[in-house]
């Protein structure tokens, strides 16, 4: 999934989205020496040293990863997926939002 | 995005634990009513169970590990993948555990010895360990460990069969009878909140039958998953232990505030570096929230 979301992050700039993670890694320093920064172009909340049972997804009752939550501009949750919807699904959903985000926002 | 590690070598051997064996159970004529048991024993028993089932579980997974070669070396040389199935080990152990079913016989403490053994049962078998749970052990405090056997018998046959070539499930197709297995574990589920005296098995009935609605593929209709949040909220007042508590509360907050429609609920929190930040902050963004990690 993430050489498509690098892509999204590239076609999308300008435009009103931002594409943020949950990433419940336990241990960041670990993570970064396996995978080094610039395979994630994206800000991320950490979930903290409880990983996967960390306060965010336990509130967000997360049970699969990846959980993909799309949202549009007035912060109004307008698609959920558990797994990755694969990514026509995905940028037809992020094209729709976006277009409604800028005809609200002129 | 990669799979916790987990998944992918626990798929194989899970994929074999998932088919029943046609092995007898047991069932012995049991006392009508279950007797009173001194609750050292009963934790007693709850571990030599879980002693049983980790051994069980290292050989499943020993088992899977084993075909898994075979099924690599032969695809290597082009040989037709090797006949699984009835090999897995499972049928070894149905005797142990039915061996703790009838130790235990008519107390608390039979009860996940039973539900293991209809989990690995089909047929008559499986009807027949459900029969004892729903008659000997009704008031029994341990009833909720059995609300999965029940449930499962929604699917077709009670049994989810496995194609071994490709994976995939087979022989869930519809056989005519959907509908004389749901009204037959609705009839089940509502004996239980009938006769089970016990807070907790109260609420884990509840949440059982909301789940049917919750989980249906296709989604349930707006009333009637109306009702099976009214099952939720009335589990969540009942239950007693903490960690119930919590998963029917969790369960609520997603039903009404992380669904599509609702308004997200704000995160606040450190990003990688540190920093906190909010949600809300790209309140006049699109924003794809990606739940992650590589682990």
């Amino acid at each position: 999934m993430f050489p498509h979301e690098r892509s999204l992050v590239n076609k999308l700039a300008g435009k009103p989205f931002a594409l943020l993670g949950v990433n419940s890694d336990k241990d960041l320093a670990a993570m970064r020496a396996k995978y080094p920064d610039e395979q994630i172009t994206w800000r991320s909340f950490w979930c903290g040293p409880d990983g996967t049972r960390g306060p965010i997804p336990t509130r967000w009752n997360v049970r699969g990863w990846p959980t993909l939550y799309l949202l549009d501009h007035d912060g109004v949750i307008r698609h959920k997926w558990v797994g990755n919807p694969g990514d026509k699904v995905l940028d037809a959903a992020i094209d729709e939002l976006v277009a409604a985000a800028e005809t609200a926002g002129r | 995005m990669p799979l916790p590690p987990l998944l992918g070598s626990l798929g194989a051997w899970l994929l074999f634990a998932a088919i029943p064996l046609p092995c007898a159970v047991a069932q012995q004529p049991a006392p009508a009513v279950q007797a009173a048991q001194p609750a050292a024993d009963l934790a007693a028993a709850k571990q030599e169970f879980q002693a049983l089932v980790d051994a069980y579980t290292a050989a499943s997974r020993e088992f899977a590990k084993q075909r898994q070669a075979e099924i690599e070396a032969a695809r290597k040389d082009g040989k037709p993948l090797p006949a699984l199935g009835m090999a897995a080990p499972t049928a070894e152990w149905l005797p142990k555990f039915r061996a703790g079913a009838e130790k235990y016989q008519g107390t608390d403490a039979a009860v996940p010895f039973l539900v293991w053994l209809g989990n690995q049962s089909r047929g008559t078998d499986r009807e027949a360990v459900l029969a004892t749970l729903l008659s000997v052990h009704l008031q029994s405090p341990e009833l909720g460990s059995a609300l999965r056997l029940v449930t499962s018998q929604l699917q077709a046959g009670g049994t989810r069969l496995i194609n071994m070539q490709s994976g995939q499930p087979s022989g869930t197709a519809d056989d005519g009878k959907a509908a004389e297995r749901a009204a037959l574990v609705q009839a089940q589920l509502a004996k239980i909140l009938a006769g089970n005296p016990h807070a907790d098995v109260q609420a884990q009935t509840l949440l059982a039958r909301a789940n049917l609605v919750l989980e249906a593929r296709p989604a349930a209709d707006a009333l009637r998953r109306a009702e099976a949040l009214d099952d939720v909220r009335a589990a969540s007042k009942l239950a007693v232990a903490p960690a119930l508590k919590a998963q029917l509360d969790g369960i609520l907050f997603e039903q009404q505030n992380l669904v599509v429609g609702a308004v997200a609920p704000d995160i606040e929190g450190p990003d990688l570096e540190g920093v906190t930040f909010k949600l809300s902050d790209y309140r006049g963004k699109v924003v794809l929230l990606d739940f992650w990690g590589f682990w």
